[in-house]
């Protein structure tokens, strides 16, 4: 029979002389008493045993006295009537008394090594806290389900054209997957189906809000019944928008935000009957929604604002043709009904409808709602997410070093212990227990500094990020990060734990961990520091290669010049300006405005870079055919090309007199004529477009369309003048000649010609060009950041194993000092053997680049997946930390005293 | 001189119930005084002491309690209870008649020979 763990670890704290610690040790062997029992009893006796060593007697002396410890034991078990030969204390591994005695005993060795616990839990809390702050971003936009009772069956319906899906226009070939539908096909998508409960249409979009305060544009959503069927969140007051009312010659009704309510109705309990003036259409009021319900935007992008009314369609709308596709469709699937199911019936469906009086043949997909907000961000997220995860692997791979350190410290006194017959699994439960009490209390750090990371973090992440609302540490995401530290120290205590299992006990005692055994050990610290010193490389010369993407990027000829330009969106209202009066309007606005002192030049167009796309059917001769196809239009007015610096390489751009009744005429970019016309005439030449041919008298130089990334796709120039039925918002932008500050002068121009036109969208060109490069900001940043604290784990990893192995070697290096070796030599040695490390570890981390870095594809632009430069200073980076790693421990190095140590 | 172990068995629980009638103490104090009182022949170690208090413990003669000293160690601390008491009160008489007996014999004069 062995003595309880308690004991023997109450023995080998005791610090009496052996010889006594055994006779207890066998005393309570003897006596088979119970484990709570017997450690009172050693208790007892060590303290007698202590006084008489403290009143002046010798250690052989009071052994004397002591007597027989076998009979002792068996005396001790018969005086004690309730202390039975007990088997329980087997089981105390599992008891949750020994759990916490344990706790209790590791939390005081721990607080005995105060450096040491700092470090480990701060190496854990930077782990867990990056971790924690990234994982809530990937929870709230990806996992967390969308604010409506059952989200899960929430779907978005859309129209597929397999004819786009080669286009060579991006726009299209977007459109080939995710087509909007018609008011009549909704309408019938909703009543004709089997798999949908419900079915509705909606169209987000700014409409003029007259009769309450000043005329604005406010954030408007028409919407179909069937919208607030599917989403199934009841009003606050008042009802929804009715399946009557989606008839045309219905009264037109909207439903208002509880937001809305209260700040531009001021929360007016008589809502339901007010009429809003929305584009000079009067709109009756039956119900407010509560507050929080924001469909689509507070789900999905941020930029637009909230939602402030959703309203019937307008009668206009209600009438429109099949033809005139421009509705997204929402939908709620019937219980039990999966995605494929539902996609089957939809395809059959649209098949059926095809007969119709349809241009196209369209079918038709269901993408589930959460998929269709956010499954365009699962790649930067997944990016993330990985380089979270390596800086907390860099977390753990550090702490099992430190752990590995400190169990080499104390291998003595484990080797003490266990000749004092404490078993080796109970060694192993202390060391579990103090990396559960280290997990811990790195968890509860990691997740308050993650408390702290999440408001920056939330405010570098792109603005076109959704859903970053519902981004917070809510209980999940901190149980997933408890889970988290607690298998992180775990796992790092396992190397320690193994130790235990083969040490020579005697050699232990007497030698410490010299010898075979402490070289093997150093060996495994070795590479644990390789290990993250790869991890650090990868992030490092990940984040550089983000890096360099990006200056790429920015550094970008975009086409055209953003300094000193303001731009904003002016629509005039459709109640004060029909179709035909559009572009007198604007022509009136813009001479009002070139008119202002300090403005250099005026123009405007339906789609400014970076931001919109219009795509027109057209014919186009080419040398031996007419190719029919659809391609990217921009409108434009005024001095456009001139105010953006956008070249004009060959004709001339649009004059005051290409107006109505002209001859029609166009402008082509560069890569139109490439795709098009590579032979390479092109003025005079003519296209079918919006019903005329128009003839091309210029060739503009190439400005880039979408994300910089992008190519640039072959463009027409249309004037404003000249186009029959023009869309009404006109994005204006204006450039200045000095620093004068231009906007209020640009308001008063806007309201002179008619204060009922609100100004939107204000911005200087700049601050679009920034937006458009905010992803890749972010990316590079973000990454950035994980790199910056995967460098500085490998510091603390690097300085651990240095300072161990300087504080091992002290006496050979004692010594070598004394055979003449100079400070600088032993200096030397030690930050040789630093950087020997970082080397092997940067040599691991470039092989892992190289398997690993094709997956960055999708985020870069403009620079090879590894980039030589990126590559090159991330291992410049990792030199000089490794250096800077090893100053410390070779400093002591130097000081060591030859004689002091050699006298030891 | 050391006692043969039956005496021991006899006189030795009945020393330690009076010297803890006195005041409470500790295994070490206990161990102490008794190896002072008449040239040590009661004198314990530590493998006849603790036996013998957990046995008095178990019949309720003694009762124990863990406190902290004025150096700040633990120390389990013994004590008199009421039966304690009565059994001290019992074996003092058991005692005196025995000394008189024995006396009676002319042990204890030495003339016993």
């Amino acid at each position: 029979m062995r003595v309880p763990d308690t004991v023997a670890d109450t023995l080998a704290r005791s610090g009496l002389p052996l010889e006594l610690a055994e006779k207890i040790r066998t005393t309570v062997e003897k006596s088979g008493l119970a484990p709570e029992r017997a450690a009172e009893v050693a208790l007892e006796l060590i303290t007698h045993c202590e006084d008489a060593l403290a009143a002046g007697r010798t250690a052989a002396d009071v052994g004397r006295v002591f007597g027989d410890p076998a009979m002792t034991g068996s005396l001790l078990r018969r005086a004690i009537p309730e202390a039975r030969p007990t088997r329980r204390w087997l089981l105390v591994g599992l008891s949750a008394g020994g759990w916490l005695s344990d706790a209790r005993l590791a939390i005081r060795t721990l607080a005995r090594r105060p450096a040491f616990a700092a470090l480990a839990t701060l190496t854990l809390a930077a782990g867990i806290g990056i971790h924690t702050a990234v994982f809530s971003v990937a929870y709230g936009v990806l996992l967390r389900p969308l604010p409506y009772p059952g989200a899960d069956r929430i779907v978005n319906v859309w129209q597929t054209n397999d004819a786009w899906r080669d286009s060579p226009v991006p726009i299209l070939r977007y459109f080939a997957e995710r087509f909007p539908a018609s008011y009549p096909t909704v309408q019938d998508w909703d009543s004709l189906n089997t798999v949908f409960s419900a079915v509705g249409g909606y169209r987000d979009e700014r409409q003029v809000l007259s009769g309450v305060g000043s005329a604005a544009l406010v954030p408007v959503v028409e919407a179909t019944s069937g919208v607030f069927r599917a989403l199934d969140v009841p009003a606050r007051q008042g009802r929804w928008i009715l399946p009557e009312e989606d008839r045309a010659g219905a009264p037109q009704v909207a439903v208002v935000s509880e937001a809305f309510w209260r700040s531009a109705l001021g929360s007016d309990p008589e809502v339901l009957g007010l009429e809003l003036m929305l584009e000079g259409v009067p709109v009756t009021i039956v119900g407010v929604m509560p507050q929080g319900f924001g469909f689509p935007a507070s789900e999905a992008a941020g930029p637009e604002g909230d939602v402030a009314v959703w309203r019937t369609f307008t009668e206009e709308q209600r009438r429109a043709p099949r033809s005139s596709q421009g509705i997204k469709v929402i939908a709620r699937l019937v219980d039990g009904v999966t995605l494929a199911r539902a996609n089957e019936a939809m395809e059959t469906l649209a098949g059926q409808l095809e007969g119709e009086d349809r241009a196209g043949a369209f079918g038709a997909r269901v993408v589930g709602r959460l998929e269709e907000v956010v499954g365009h961000t699962r790649p930067v997220i997944a990016l993330l997410l990985a380089a979270a995860a390596v800086v907390l692997l860099i977390a753990c791979l550090n702490l099992a070093n430190l752990l590995l350190i400190r169990g080499a410290e104390r291998s003595r006194d484990f080797a003490v212990r266990s000749a004092l017959g404490a078993q080796p699994a109970r060694l192993a439960r202390q060391l579990v227990s103090e990396g559960l009490v280290l997990g811990i209390a790195g968890g509860v750090v990691g997740v308050a500094l993650a408390a702290l990371l999440l408001r920056p973090l939330l405010g570098a992440l792109p603005p076109d990020m959704p859903r970053l609302e519902s981004v917070r540490l809510d209980p999940i995401v901190v149980g997933v990060s408890a889970l988290a530290a607690i298998v992180t120290a775990l796992f790092s205590t396992v190397l320690p734990v193994l130790r235990l299992g083969r040490r020579d006990l005697s050699a232990t005692i007497q030698h410490g961990v010299r010898g075979t055994a402490g070289r093997e050990r150093s060996r495994t610290r070795a590479l644990l520091v390789i290990a993250q010193v790869a991890g650090a490389f990868v992030l490092v010369a990940g984040a550089g290669v983000l890096l360099r993407s990006f200056t790429a990027l920015a550094d970008q000829d975009p086409g055209f010049r953003t300094e000193r330009v303001i731009s904003f969106q002016i629509e005039p209202p459709k109640f004060g300006y029909p179709d035909e009066a559009v572009p007198g309007f604007h022509q009136r606005l813009t001479a009002a405005l070139a008119a202002i002192p300090g403005v250099r030049s005026v123009g405007s167009a339906e789609n400014l870079p970076y931001a919109g796309t219009s795509v027109a059917s057209v014919n186009i001769p080419t040398a031996d055919s007419v190719l029919s196809t659809s391609i990217e239009i921009n409108v434009v007015a005024g001095r456009y090309f001139e105010t953006l610096s956008i070249p004009v390489h060959r004709g001339r751009a649009f004059e005051a007199a290409d107006r109505e009744g002209a001859p029609p005429v166009m402008l082509v970019n560069e890569e139109f004529l490439r795709q098009f016309w590579p032979e390479g005439e092109a003025l005079g030449r003519t296209v079918e477009l919006l019903a005329s041919d128009r003839r091309v008298v210029g060739i503009v130089a190439d400005v880039r369309k979408g994300s910089p990334a992008d190519p640039v796709p072959p463009m027409i120039y249309l004037p404003l003048a000249q186009v029959g039925a023009p869309t009404r918002q006109q994005r204006y932008v204006v450039a200045g000649a000095g620093e004068v500050p231009l906007l209020p002068a640009i308001r008063a121009a806007v309201a002179g010609i008619d204060p009922t036109v609100p100004v939107a969208r204000v911005m200087t060109m700049d601050e679009l060009t920034a937006e458009v490069l905010a992803q890749p900001r972010f990316r590079a940043r973000l990454v950035g950041l994980c790199a910056g604290l995967a460098a500085l784990l490998a510091m603390v990893g690097i300085y651990g194993v240095m300072m161990y192995s300087v504080l091992q070697s002290r006496r050979a290096i004692g010594i070598q000092m004394a055979l003449g070796a100079g400070r600088r030599r032993i200096v030397r040695g030690v930050v040789r053997r630093s950087l020997l490390l970082a080397s092997v570890g940067l040599a691991a981390g470039l092989g892992i680049s190289f398997a690993t870095f094709g997956g960055l594809e999708h985020f870069i632009y403009g620079v090879a997946t590894l980039d030589p430069l990126a590559v090159v200073a991330a291992g410049a980076v990792i030199f000089t930390v490794a250096g800077a790693a090893a100053f410390v421990p070779a400093y002591r190095a130097s000081r060591v005293d030859p004689m002091a140590v050699l006298r030891e | 001189m050391r006692l043969e172990r039956e005496l021991m068995r006899g006189a030795g629980p009945t020393a330690v119930l009076r010297l803890l009638a006195d005041r409470t103490m500790y295994g070490y104090e206990l161990a102490e005084a008794l190896g002072r009182i008449g040239d040590g022949v009661l004198a314990m170690g530590q493998s006849t002491l603790y036996p013998m208090l957990y046995n008095l413990e178990a019949k309720g003669l003694v009762r124990a309690t863990w406190r902290d000293s004025d150096a700040g160690r633990r120390r389990k601390y013994y004590a008199l209870t009421a039966a304690g008491r009565q059994r001290l009160a019992d074996q003092s008489r058991q005692w005196s008649a025995l000394v008189g007996a024995l006396d009676g014999l002319g042990i204890l004069s030495g003339r016993g020979r």
